[in-house]
């Protein structure tokens, strides 16, 4: 099997070719084991290839295609912006999936799936064959869904809402911005992946400038009339940063009209505010490649067996993580990695004798207001018929010890290697 | 073993002493379900048995274990995580859970 497995990357490296079985050529290369194939090397799709090979002890073949040698987790990005972490500890590589669960790694980007033949283009021009698929792409941005917002524009506003080095441009951009200046922030609308993230980043964005530039102020233009731990974000803010951020609800602006990101404006139904540094997170879609492979519905997200994770589209294709909808379920690193482990025992128990359990599905998101403040919320669900189901849930209160939000804190870090271990090996 | 525990876990003794009669032994859990199951600790809780903000709980033995589960189900012992987990939790997948994990050694020292 080794042998084979060597030699199809060798030539895969050299140019167009269709891996093992497909449509009229059967198992050319292949040992005649079913294959996995994973899109996306992330929270969902590292833990579903890495639960798929280590279960199945060697009864099937895992690919995992991924563009990035490294992946700089979201999770605990904005600690890095804060400073409480360097960003080297939030990058893991993909060597133990190898080399631990005999996982080939692929770094490609999946261009296209052929549905019917049941395999995946990648931009090299080789094809993968599947027995089974699991699409994990994350998020893209709806660039477009604040006018005046690109690619380009990012350079001054980033949004930093994707894996990679955007956050390091926005450290830079909000550690040597102007003393006294004014930052504005834009989160998105609903839905989009990490809930709290955007106040997280606020809170965080706020301890640097408590200590580096404690006349500035932050200005958050939310379309959203309301958000996650509200109450525990305002109450941290005005305890630890008192007066520093304003946070305006679209009640009072009336809505985001547009960005100028040479100008460095924002401008509200009411007003046009003038930033200093500022970033901008746009509406988000599942990946492209999950509309590409035409698993999205008019949502731009993928409808999904709650069960399963199988798409209800294609149930030959699990998708997992933010491009799914999961109802209840926040799109969060947690979450991915709990709905990988109920795909994966759907397709070990699909392609082997494994048995199949139900599924259980559990989230909890942690946030960081101020040094040793931390906040958590959470939950557990089912499968309900159509949708995943709340089943139990839990969140920090207001006026809590400092004791208790140092320990709530300290669980995070430990959360954080485990989950890193758990995704990654 | 049990002593130790009890010490580290003061709080929840007196559920060791009464477990010893309130549930009768090792053999109810099933192994291979309690494998499963722990998909959903180990997202927090290292199998390796590091500990660095959240505890280990490998090679532990069941009876303890299920105890302290069983805490956390009451919400006789504090935290949020573990409370809203435990919950969901019946007797025989937290003695599922006991018999995996009492299986697992630590690799950590
Ligand atoms: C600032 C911030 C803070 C956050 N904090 C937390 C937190 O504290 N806790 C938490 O649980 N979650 C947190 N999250 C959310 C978390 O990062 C995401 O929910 C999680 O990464 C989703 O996992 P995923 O596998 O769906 O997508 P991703 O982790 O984004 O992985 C998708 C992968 O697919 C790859 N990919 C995409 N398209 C293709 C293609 N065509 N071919 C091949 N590969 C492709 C990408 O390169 C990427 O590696 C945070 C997010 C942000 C932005
Ligand atoms: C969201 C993270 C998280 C998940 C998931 C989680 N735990 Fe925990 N667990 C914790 C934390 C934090 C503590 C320490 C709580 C305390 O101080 O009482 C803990 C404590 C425990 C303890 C007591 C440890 C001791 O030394 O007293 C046991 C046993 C335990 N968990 C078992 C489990 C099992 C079994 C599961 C899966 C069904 C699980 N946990 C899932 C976070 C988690």
């Amino acid at each position: 099997m080794s042998i084979n497995r060597r030699h199809f990357n060798a030539i895969a490296g050299a140019g167009a070719l269709t891996w093992g079985l497909s449509a009229n050529a059967p198992a050319l290369f292949s040992a005649g084991k079913p294959r996995v194939v994973v899109i996306g090397g992330g929270a969902g799709g590292a833990t579903a290839a890495r639960y798929i090979a280590k279960d199945s002890k060697g009864a099937l073949d895992v690919v995992l295609i991924e563009p990035n040698r490294k992946y700089y987790t979201c999770f605990f990005s904005n600690l890095y912006l804060g400073g409480f972490r360097d960003y080297e500890s939030i990058g893991h590589t993909y060597e133990q999936l190898a080399t631990a669960h005999g996982i080939n790694v692929v770094h490609d980007w999946a261009e296209a799936v052929d549905r019917d033949k049941k395999q995946v283009r990648l931009a090299s021009g080789a094809n993968v064959a599947y027995d089974r698929l699991v699409v994990a792409p994350g998020i893209d941005l709806k660039y477009d869904s604040v006018p005046g917002y690109s690619v380009a524009a990012s350079q001054n506003m980033p949004h930093a809402w994707k894996s990679g080095t955007e956050v390091a441009l926005l450290k830079h951009q909000v550690e040597n911005m102007k003393q006294g200046g004014t930052f504005v922030m834009v989160p998105p609308p609903n839905p989009y992946r990490c809930p709290p993230g955007p106040y997280e980043r606020i809170s965080m964005i706020a301890h640097v400038f408590k200590q580096k530039n404690p006349n500035a102020k932050i200005v958050v233009l939310d379309p959203k009339p309301k958000f996650s731990k509200q109450g525990l974000f305002q109450e941290g803010w005005e305890r630890h940063y008192g007066g520093m951020i304003e946070w305006i609800s679209p009640d009072i602006h009336g809505g985001i009209k547009g960005v100028d990101a040479d100008a460095m404006t924002v401008t509200t139904d009411f007003d046009t505010f003038k930033a200093d540094a500022a970033s901008v997170i746009p509406a988000q879609s599942a990946g492209a490649i999950a509309a590409k492979a035409g698993l999205t519905n008019d949502s731009g997200w993928c409808p999904i067996n709650p069960a399963t994770m199988q798409s209800t589209i294609d149930k030959n294709i699990h998708v997992i993580g933010d491009a799914s909808i999961a109802s209840a379920m926040p799109k969060s690193g947690f979450s991915a990695n709990s709905q990988a482990k109920s795909a994966a025992m759907a397709v070990r128990a699909a392609l082997t004798d494994a048995q199949a359990f139900p599924a259980r599905y559990a989230n909890t998101c942690w946030s960081l207001i101020a040094t040793n403040d931390g906040v958590k919320v959470g939950a557990t669900y089912k499968a309900g018929e159509a949708k995943i189901e709340p089943t139990n849930k839990f969140i920090s209160k207001t006026g809590e010890s400092d004791d208790l939000r140092m320990q709530t804190y300290e669980e995070s870090v430990g959360w954080y290697d485990g989950i890193s271990k758990d995704i990654f090996g | 073993m049990i002593e130790t525990r009890c010490i580290s876990l003061a709080g929840v003794a007196i559920y060791l002493f009464l477990g010893t009669h309130a549930w009768a032994g090792d053999n109810e859990g099933d192994v291979a379900f309690g494998e499963y199951l722990s998909s959903q600790c180990v997202t927090c809780h290292q199998l390796s048995g590091a500990s660095n903000g959240i505890p280990p709980i490998v090679g532990w033995d069941t009876t303890s274990f299920y105890q302290v589960m069983d805490t956390y189900r009451q919400k006789a012992r504090e935290n949020k995580a573990m409370q809203t987990i435990a919950a969901g939790l019946s007797d025989h997948d937290i003695k599922s859970l006991a018999a995996y994990f009492a299986t697992i050694e630590t690799t950590e020292n």
